[in-house]
C-alpha cells in the first residue's frame, strides 16, 4: 500500500461536505458538479464564479506527507476572461496561503448570475478579506513558484489539507467561445 | 482513490552488500517510519515530522557498514507484474531504463526525497446573460485527475555537519495532461 490522494472540493454550509473531483468548473452557484447549471456570465458588470475551496484528501499507507503547494500551468490567461478577468485565488500576506479547515467559508452570491468576490468588503471570504493583499493571479502560481498551500506535516490516514481557494472573475468584455480546459496541479513530498 | 504512478524507486547498498529497496520482495513498499532511528525525527517522541535530511539509515549502517552507494533503480517488467495486486500504485516501465546511481563517500549519506503530483482540471465556460446552456454532453468531456512521483531528488549528505554535496533534482517531465475543448 502507499499513499492515495484525491482532490476534494467542499460546498455546503460550514464545515462543509466534501466531495471527490477531477474537474473544477467554476460556475454562478454552490455546486461541486462539473455540469453547465449555472455558468458563469458575461455581464454589463464584472462577474464572478462562487469561489470554490479545493483540497487534498490523503488516504493509504505513508509516513509523512508535507510542503503542500499549488500551481497552474501559466495558460488561464488564455480564457479571454476580459481586461481585468483572471482566475484568482484568495491569498494571505504571509505564511501558508490556503485556508484552514476551520476557517472554511461557503461560496455565496446570487444564483445564476454571481458570487461574491473573495476580497468583498462586506460578503468575502472571512480568512483573505483582512490581509493587505487579499487575492493573487492563480495564473502567476507556476510550477516554478507555486503557492505554498499548507506547510503542515500528514502521518495520520486520512487527512485533510488546507483550502486553496479560487473564482474566476470575468469582466464585461470577456467573450464567450470554445475553452480549452486547464490543468491545476497541487504537488507535495511524500516520504 | 487515483493510484500513484511511480517509474523509479528508491535503494540504498551498505558496505556488506546488503541491497535495501523501496519494495519488499513480497511488494510491499516500505514505511521509513518502520526503519529510521529515533534521531530522524525533528521531536524524539516521534510526535512530529522526520527531518528529510537525517541519516535515516544509522541502525542499518550499525550492522551492514557504510552505505556505499544509493539512487533510483527504474521498475522491473517482473515488479510491474507483482505489484499490479496493489491498487494504490501503478508503475510503468521505461523503454530504455537508466539506473540513477551515487557512490556515497566515506564520512556521507544518502539523501532520498521524491514529489508527488496531483492534477486535476479546471473548467469555465463564461456565457452571455440567459444564454441558451449546452447540454452535459454537448461537447465537453471529464478530464481525468492524474497522480504520479514527478520528482525525484539524490544527493549526499556530510556526517560531521549535515553539509550537502552533490545533490541532483530530476524532473521526471511525466507529461500525463489532457486537453478538451468545449463547443459554444
Amino acid at each position: 500500500m502507499a499513499a492515495t490522494y484525491a482532490v476534494q472540493r467542499y460546498t455546503g454550509v460550514s464545515p462543509g461536505s466534501a466531495a471527490t473531483i477531477t474537474n473544477c468548473r467554476l460556475r454562478t452557484d454552490d455546486a461541486n458538479t462539473a455540469d453547465l447549471t449555472n455558468p458563469c456570465i458575461i455581464d454589463s458588470v464584472i462577474r464572478y464564479s462562487f469561489w470554490a475551496s479545493n483540497n487534498l484528501n490523503i488516504t493509504g499507507t505513508f509516513t509523512q506527507v508535507s510542503n503542500i503547494r499549488h500551481y497552474s500551468n501559466g495558460d488561464l490567461n488564455t480564457w479571454t476572461l476580459g481586461t481585468t478577468g483572471k482566475i484568482q485565488r484568495g491569498n494571505r500576506d504571509a505564511g501558508d496561503k490556503g485556508c484552514p479547515l476551520a476557517n472554511y467559508q461557503q461560496g455565496a452570491g446570487t444564483v445564476g448570475t454571481t458570487g461574491y468576490a473573495i476580497d468583498d468588503a462586506v460578503n468575502g471570504h472571512a480568512y483573505f478579506n483582512g490581509q493587505t493583499t487579499k487575492t493573487a493571479n492563480l495564473n502567476s502560481d507556476t510550477s516554478g513558484s507555486p503557492a505554498t498551500i499548507d506547510s503542515g506535516l500528514y502521518t495520520i490516514n486520512p487527512s485533510n489539507t488546507k483550502f486553496v481557494v479560487i473564482q474566476a472573475v470575468i469582466d464585461v468584455d470577456a467573450t464567450s467561445g470554445v475553452m480549452s480546459a486547464k490543468t491545476l496541479t497541487f504537488k507535495v513530498d511524500e516520504i | 482513490m487515483l493510484a500513484t504512478l511511480q517509474v523509479f524507486q528508491w535503494f540504498v547498498q551498505f558496505a556488506d552488500g546488503y541491497l535495501f529497496m523501496q519494495f519488499d520482495p513480497n511488494g510491499k513498499e516500505r514505511q521509513f517510519k518502520d526503519f529510521v532511528p529515533l534521531s530522524s525525527y525533528v521531536d524524539e517522541d516521534k510526535s512530529k515530522s522526520i527531518d528529510l535530511k537525517k541519516n535515516h539509515w544509522k541502525n542499518m549502517e550499525a550492522e551492514h557498514g557504510r552505505v556505499v552507494k544509493a539512487g533510483w533503480l527504474p521498475f522491473t517488467e517482473q515488479q510491474k507484474t507483482l505489484y499490479q495486486k496493489d491498487p494504490t500504485i501503478r508503475i510503468e516501465c521505461l523503454i530504455q531504463p537508466q539506473p540513477l546511481v551515487l557512490e556515497i563517500p566515506e564520512g556521507f549519506y544518502p539523501f532520498l526525497r521524491k514529489e508527488v503530483s496531483i492534477k486535476y482540471g479546471i473548467l469555465d465556460k463564461p456565457m452571455p446573460p440567459h444564454d441558451v446552456q449546452l447540454d452535459a454532453d454537448g461537447g465537453w468531456k471529464e478530464d481525468p485527475a492524474e497522480v504520479y512521483v514527478s520528482d525525484i531528488y539524490l544527493g549526499a549528505i556530510r556526517k560531521s555537519d549535515g553539509m550537502e554535496a552533490d545533490m541532483m533534482h530530476f524532473d521526471l517531465n511525466i507529461t500525463t495532461e489532457k486537453k478538451e475543448t468545449i463547443d459554444n
